[in-house]
């Protein structure tokens, strides 16, 4: 009965073997564009709406002619769980194993800064859709392109924001205890004193865990501030509005794509009246190029693109005409295509720099009567 | 600033009897029947979820949901008791340490199966309006868990001291083998008590889901910190875990206030590592037999 | 083939064969399980071995990961040092958390190191300055064996053979300190904590020995890590860590040295096979875990150990033929003997007087009979005079020496020892173990030496098993010396225990009931060894209710009546006593 198990534990084994080392063939015509996302995590609801951005530019693209030669683009995604580890094995496993010619490793930065260390040891063309951390250009990665905004100028929109509001001598702050909330408070800080904007008189970050905010709420209550910028994700920016209702703290609110939400908008709008928020994008936009987002998207999803959505669009555009303009589809030609690319899209025009910096500006919304309404 | 520490103090006091509801399931299992139950968490997840699933797929009212997701939860208490922990009494108590870490980690990657990753909220029938009492802030919602609270620790003391189940438990938390010799059903009992701490955790889990959000991890750090708790409190006093939680929820109020959110979870382990410090045997008679 | 030819060929096929794979992210997904399993090695020291359940322990690997990225990006140290280094701040981490956490009994324990772990994890996303927080540390540098130019062998590579050579180095050494006195020391410990201590084993020492050990092997891995993925974020020191470590530790096999290795390398690779387990990985691992505890609690090694044939006689010695019962030369006691003296010793526990104003002296050579009614304070008087228990007040000396209030392990290594009333031996080891175990005091304890093996170590351990061979022989177990304790028949379970209290090599040995429970025959044969022994020169006390036996053996009888010295003196005095015959003896009638 034991050499039975035995011989099921091998026969188990073997088979495993068998399906390690068969891999799954692939048409030879479409280029592949390796996307690494956080499909589970806090993450998942900004990574699900950018990749249906994605998708929708992809059967955009594919639809008009692919990318020279007739050839197409396929979207190869997996699941990074917004690990910095795992993002490196997801990496890897994009660039040895599905073998793509460009990847995008998103949500949070410090997954993209992590995918870093790989594309520049492998010399593979990274194209970051949703990084904002400034750091992300610093690594010495001549692979690396940052095709949508930065911390530093979504906080300089704001800021002036926050200068133009009446009566605004001071301001408290409250962001995740994360990369991303870290570097904007800091990048809102730097910009307002750049700007010789309201004095920062408290900033506090809040732990991905934590459910109640009524302690720090108080906290900022007692302090007095003229204004507040509270970048809460949801769904705890319900929570936090519903219990600064509860705390009595009324003051205007300036925020981030955070309270860009359906369901917020919803389930709190009476307590967001009045709020700004800087945005990459939003859909009252007009101009050509986010016409032709909005109709592709709505054509195959059905629903109104959001922030999220436009920044997966306008990543697999930029990867697209670089790939066109390159000629091959090799990591030297692709990187001087994109340094030479010049791509208008939803957000603004696309040029990266020498140090693959793009610098498209952020936007600022209200939210007034239900709605939101660009400001600047 | 006084009106800033006053009003952390009440807002403590608050969030310290949602701490004490939540280590309540804990302190049943962990300090009367001595089992640890890395599960507890979970269970304290899944009332948050059953509580969500009978207000809005079945449209059940909220209290009826919270009742509902206690029974259902208490259930599911019962099976983790026979499957994972019954099995594993004979053996050195770290299996079953073990058994129910497996466990919790099954439930929670099957709630993210189940209902996605993203929180869901529950909708509440309290209003946010606040309740101003002088300087004070308070809300309808707080102060009605506050007495939930309450009447749950005074209900399950009195349980205890002067029913025969009650008495039947503590029985069988002495000595397991005495207790069936009196002809107490120690398997039953056991069940039951688990039931019992299951629904504890459901409640407060139905109850704190309406206030935030029910998402999978939800029960990680409500373990850790009703494990604090159920330490400090005194493995089997149930005064010593509310009182406890008090005591916990005006320090993390005050750590907040005066230093930083950050921090705020360190005030549970910092406390319970320095009461074990000084009590290295805990709060009670039973840190001191060699387990 | 050998134990080393197989273990070496395992190794070599894991520096080289992954090589052959297709795909490099399959290299990666092997090295990444290979350096988790320096996380599974290190907790087997603390958990398998010494049999702690320090579950907050593989947070270790992340500090190693942090101190070694740290070194190596704000100090500049080169990595080849950093990782080492960071090790070594991960070992000096773990003292410290080790001193409180040790203070703790029970659950405790394991809840405390939990506790310490999450602290951790709080500082490395607060303490910004230090740790960049939730931001992490990137663009930590890789680790490189060969000049960049050599490109011929990649970095993966390069890191795989640089892992596999340390975990083969850290085996050895493993491997060696478990066949030494440190390893017999850390079973002691893990199987009866308190028979270890007063066979004059510091559990505390070793527990703590373990526990940093663990934890700089720990740390080294996490070092390779930080220097093979090249970001460090507190995802690292995350609790999601503490399951897979512990999942990979237990299916491998604990306690075993190839389960951690196995555990690691079948628990790293296997979640990637089952791609549907990219979202179901948990309730697969939680699955697993459940499995192993309970059907198969041994891991994979246990059941590769079950299924190979039985081995011979697992020592490398001759085994000892049966010997007829030859009166075998008696060992001595290796130790000074002296005189025991009790002066007004009294024991009170809350309420309760135990004990009260016990003065008595015992010189050496002789045999005192401790005898009285059951709760007279007798077992009592023999826990003070061994240290399980504190006076409350009074002193005790031994060879001039106050031994009152020292812990067991302290008093053993002064020369007293003991046996239980309930039988208390290490029921997994082997007979012949048991009593190697029991020859702590007279062993090589050094480190060093065990790990060199030089000539110290080796004469060492040869007087040992010698030693122990004379034992065997003397309490007549030779033929079963392979046997585990607990396969013992009751009665040579008893002279085991003697056997124990002889290996000590403690001059004062104190019997408690050695006869409960024997036969006539087996009695006479120990009140004869008991003779020798005095002869030998040791000094025996003995507690015991059987009559005829102390009366015929003991120099002197000393009557101990609800906790008080009733009499002291000869034996046949003592049966005439009336406060004896009172208090004991009573309707005592001879033997039928």
């Amino acid at each position: 009965m034991r050499n039975s198990l035995l011989r099921r534990m091998t026969l188990v084994c073997g088979i495993s073997a068998l399906v390690l080392t068969a891999m799954p063939a692939h048409s030879a015509e479409a280029v592949k564009l390796g996307v690494g996302l956080s499909m589970t995590g806090p993450l998942a609801f900004l990574s699900q709406q950018m990749l249906q951005g994605m998708k929708a530019a992809v059967d955009n693209v594919n639809k008009s002619g692919g990318v020279g030669g007739g050839r197409i683009i396929d979207l190869v995604v997996r699941d990074h769980k917004g690990v910095p580890s795992e993002a490196v094995a997801v990496t890897k496993r994009l660039i040895e194993e599905d073998k793509v010619a460009i990847v995008d490793i998103d949500l949070p930065s410090t997954v993209a800064i992590a995918a870093e260390a790989v594309t520049k040891e492998s010399k593979v063309p990274q194209i970051a859709g949703f990084t904002f951390a400034p750091a992300a250009v610093k690594q010495g990665n001549p692979y690396f392109f940052r095709a949508c905004t930065n911390a530093d100028l979504i906080a300089d929109a704001l800021a002036r924001s926050i200068i133009d509001e009446p009566n605004n001598k001071t301001i408290a702050m409250l962001a995740p205890n994360d990369d991303y909330g870290r570097s904007a408070i800091q990048a809102l800080t730097a910009a307002l004193e750049r700007l010789n904007g309201p004095k920062v008189l408290y900033a506090d970050y809040y732990e991905r865990t934590q459910s109640d905010f009524s302690a720090i709420l108080l906290k900022m209550k007692s302090l007095n501030p003229d204004s507040l910028f509270i970048d809460v994700r949801y769904p705890a920016s319900i929570t936090v509005l519903k219990q600064m209702v509860e705390v009595g703290l009324k003051k205007p609110l300036f925020s981030s794509v955070n309270f860009y939400n359906a369901k917020l908008a919803e389930q709190a709008g009476p307590m967001m009246e009045g709020a700004q928020l800087s945005v990459a994008w939003a859909p009252v936009f007009d101009d050509a190029a986010s016409v032709e987002f909005k109709n592709a998207y709505e054509a195959m999803f059905k629903q109104t693109p959001d922030d999220s959505a436009s920044l997966g669009w306008t990543v697999v555009m930029v990867a697209a005409h670089a790939l066109k303009s390159a000629g091959g589809t090799d990591s030297e030609s692709i990187r001087k295509a994109l340094l030479n690319i010049n791509y208008i899209g939803p957000q603004g025009v696309v040029k990266f720099d020498s140090n693959g910096e793009a610098n498209v500006a952020a936007h600022v919304l209200r939210f007034k009567d239900g709605r939101y309404q660009l400001v600047r | 600033m006084f009106e800033l520490a006053l009003q952390q103090v009440v807002n403590g006091l608050l969030v310290g009897a949602i701490y004490a509801l939540m280590a309540m399931g804990l302190m049943v299992i962990l300090g009367i029947l001595r089992i640890i139950n890395m599960a507890q968490g979970e269970l304290y997840m899944l009332g948050g979820y059953f509580c969500y699933v009978a207000v809005v797929t079945l449209g059940v009212g909220y209290f009826p949901a919270v009742i509902l997701a206690m029974i259902a939860t208490a259930g599911v208490g019962v099976i983790i008791d026979r499957l994972a922990v019954r099995p594993l009494l004979r053996r050195p108590f770290y299996m079953v340490f073990l058994s129910t870490f497996a466990v919790s980690m099954m439930l929670e990657n099957g709630a993210e199966l189940v209902w996605g990753p993203d929180p869901q909220s529950i909708p509440s029938p309290f209003s946010p309006m606040p309740i101003v009492i002088g300087p004070i802030f308070l809300t309808s919602q707080k102060l009605f868990i506050f007495a939930v609270a309450l009447i749950m620790i005074a209900a399950f003391a009195a349980f205890l001291r002067w029913t025969r189940s009650g008495m039947a438990i503590r029985a069988l938390a002495r000595d397991r083998d005495a207790a069936l010799l009196m002809g107490i059903d120690a398997d039953r009992m056991q069940s039951f008590t688990f039931g019992l701490g299951s629904a504890l955790a459901a409640g407060a889990g139905a109850l704190l889901g309406a206030m935030f959000n029910v998402y999978p991890t939800m029960g990680q750090l409500p373990l850790l910190k009703g494990f604090a708790l159920v330490v400090m409190g005194g493995m089997g006093s149930v005064v010593g875990v509310f009182v406890s939680g008090l005591i916990l929820g005006v320090a993390e109020g005050l750590t907040a206030g005066f230093l930083s959110t950050g921090y705020v979870d360190l005030v549970a382990f910092v406390t319970m590592l320095a009461v074990l410090m000084v009590h290295p045997e805990g709060l009670s008679q039973w840190g001191k037999s060699r387990v | 083939m050998s134990r080393a030819g197989i273990w070496l060929l395992s190794l070599l096929a894991l520096a080289l064969l992954p090589s052959l794979m297709p795909n490099a992210y399959v290299q990666y997904v092997i090295n990444s399980s290979l350096i988790l399993a320096f996380a599974t090695i290190g907790l087997n020291v603390i958990f398998g071995y010494a049999g702690q359940h320090a579950f907050g322990f593989p947070v270790f690997f992340g500090v190693g990961a942090y101190a070694s990225a740290l070194l190596a990006t704000q100090a500049i140290f080169p990595v080849g040092l950093a990782i080492p280094f960071g090790s070594v701040i991960t070992g000096a981490v773990s003292a410290v958390i080790g001193f409180f956490s040790f203070r703790l009994r029970g659950i405790y324990f394991g809840v405390g190191t939990i506790a310490f772990a999450y602290v951790i994890y709080i500082i490395a996303q607060n303490w910004v300055e230090l740790t960049h927080g939730p931001m992490g540390i990137p663009l930590v540098p890789p680790l490189r064996l060969l000049p960049e130019s050599v490109g011929v062998v990649g970095r993966d590579v390069q890191t795989r053979i640089a892992v596999v050579s340390t975990i083969a180095i850290i085996i050895f050494g493993l491997d060696r300190l478990l066949h030494s006195p440190i390893g017999r020391a850390w079973h002691a410990v893990r199987e009866n904590e308190s028979l270890a201590s007063s066979l004059g084993i510091s559990p505390l020492h070793y527990q703590m020995a373990a526990f940093v050990l663990g934890a700089v092997i720990s740390g080294l891995g996490g070092g390779f890590y930080a220097h093979y993925v090249g970001f460090i974020s507190p995802t690292e020191l995350g609790f999601h860590y503490i399951g897979v470590v512990f999942i990979m530790l237990i299916a491998g096999g604990a306690g075993t040295l190839p389960g951690p290795i196995i555990g690691s390398v079948v628990f790293g690779v296997l979640p990637e096979l089952l791609r549907v387990a990219e979202t179901a990985r948990n309730l697969l691992l939680g699955l697993i875990l459940l499995f192993c505890i309970a059907v198969v609690p041994e891991g994979l090694t246990g059941i590769w150990n079950r299924l190979r044939p039985e081995r011979k006689a697992a020592s490398d010695r001759p085994s000892v033929a049966t010997v007829p019962d030859v009166a075998a030369e008696i060992v001595s006691p290796a130790t000074q003997t002296g005189e025991l003296k009790l002066g007004g010793v009294f024991k009170r526990f809350e309420g309760l007087t135990a004990l009260s104003d016990v003065t008595l002296n015992v010189q050496p050579g002789e045999v005192v009979g401790l005898i009285g009614p059951n709760g007279a304070g007798k077992t009592t008087l023999f826990n003070i005079i061994t240290g399980m228990l504190a006076p409350t007040g009074g002193d005790v000396f031994y060879c001039n020496r106050e031994i009152g209030g020292l812990r067991p392990y302290s008093i053993a290594a002064l020369g007293v020892t003991r046996t239980y009333q309930i039988t208390s031996l290490f029921p997994e080891l082997s007979t012949q173990d048991n009593i190697r175990v029991a020859t702590h005091l007279r062993s090589c304890r050094s480190v060093l030496a065990a790990l060199l093996r030089n000539k110290r170590f080796r004469d060492s351990e040869a007087a040992i098993d010698q030693t122990v061979d004379r034992i065997l022989q003397l309490v007549r177990l030779q033929s079963r010396c392979d046997l585990p304790a607990s396969a013992l028949s009751y009665g040579d379970q008893r002279r085991l225990e003697i056997g124990l209290a002889l290996a000590t090599g403690a001059g004062l040995i104190l019997l408690d009931e050695p006869a409960a429970g024997l036969n006539a025959e087996e009695t006479d044969e120990l009140c004869d060894l008991i003779r020798r022994l005095r002869a030998a020169g040791f000094t025996i006390i003995v507690i015991e209710h059987d009559m005829r036996m102390v009366m015929g053996l003991c120099d002197r009888i000393v009557v101990l009546s609800l906790g008080r010295i009733i009499f002291d003196g000869t034996p046949t005095a003592a049966a005439a006593h009336p406060d004896v015959i009172e208090a004991y003896l009573g309707t005592e009638t001879a033997d039928a």
